[in-house]
C-alpha cells in the first residue's frame, strides 16, 4: 500500500469496522478492502456489484471454477490471491 | 443473452451460481449467460471513473484507461500499472507525486489506469477465443 490516504484515509465507519477486522483476526485488513472502501463511491461499490455478477451470477462455470480461474490469473500475474 | 450448452453438467447455482455437478448422466441443458450485460456494467464503470467528476481532469483519467501513451514521470508509473503493476515501486510513485499529483489524483489514476488495461485485454481474450488472434 503506496497512498497513505488509501492506507487510513477512510470513513470514520469504515475505521471503525477494519478496528473490528483488526480485532477479530489480528491481522492489518488486506490492502484490497483497504482500496475498495477508500471512497467507495468513486469505484469500489459498482466494481464489487460488477465482481459479484461475474463470480457468482448465473455463468455455465461453477463458482469455483470461476475462483480458481481467477487464482490462476492472479498467480499469472504475480498478485497474491 | 446467449445460450450455453453445457454438456452432462449443468449449473445448480442459480442466481448465486454453485459448486455442484449434476450426478453422472444428467440431462444437458442450457444456462442463459447475459454476456452483454457484464460488458455493460464493466464499460459502465469504466465510463463511470473516467467522466464524473473527481480529484484529476477527466482527459487525463480517459488518456490512462484508453492506453494512450503520457510523459513524465506520471507517464512511467501509467505504463509500468499496465505492463506488470505488481512490479510498481514507492520510487515510481513518489516521482509522480513530485509532479503535482495529490494521494486522491494518484488514487484516482491507478483506478482508471488498471481498469482500462483490464479491458483492454478482455478484448484479446475475446478475440482470441473467436479465432481472430493468433
Amino acid at each position: 500500500m503506496r497512498l497513505p490516504k488509501v492506507d487510513h484515509g477512510h470513513a470514520w465507519y469504515v475505521r471503525a469496522f477494519f478496528g473490528m477486522v483488526r480485532l477479530m483476526t489480528r491481522r492489518e485488513p488486506p490492502d484490497i478492502l483497504k482500496t475498495l472502501y477508500y471512497r467507495p463511491g468513486f469505484f469500489g461499490l459498482r466494481y464489487s456489484a460488477l465482481t459479484q455478477e461475474i463470480m457468482r451470477g448465473k455463468s455455465s462455470w461453477t463458482v469455483g471454477e470461476r475462483e480458481l480461474f481467477a487464482a490462476y490469473t492472479s498467480a499469472l500475474n504475480q498478485c497474491v490471491f | 443473452m446467449d445460450s450455453v450448452p453445457i454438456g452432462s453438467a449443468t449449473d445448480y447455482g442459480g442466481d448465486t451460481g454453485g459448486d455442484e455437478r449434476p450426478p453422472h448422466g444428467a440431462r444437458a441443458i442450457t444456462v442463459d449467460v447475459d454476456r452483454g450485460q457484464r460488458r455493460a456494467l464493466f464499460d459502465a464503470l469504466l465510463q463511470d471513473v473516467c467522466e464524473r467528476p473527481a480529484h484529476l481532469s477527466p482527459e487525463l483519467r480517459r488518456d490512462a484507461a484508453g492506453g494512450v501513451t503520457l510523459g513524465g514521470a506520471v507517464g512511467r508509473l501509467v505504463q509500468h500499472i499496465r505492463e506488470q503493476a505488481t512490479l510498481v515501486t514507492d520510487a515510481e510513485v513518489e516521482a509522480a507525486r513530485a509532479e503535482g499529483l495529490d494521494d486522491d489524483q494518484l488514487y484516482e489514476l491507478m483506478v482508471a489506469t488498471g481498469l482500462g488495461e483490464s479491458r483492454r485485454r478482455l478484448d484479446v481474450v475475446a478475440r482470441a477465443l473467436k479465432g481472430d488472434e493468433k
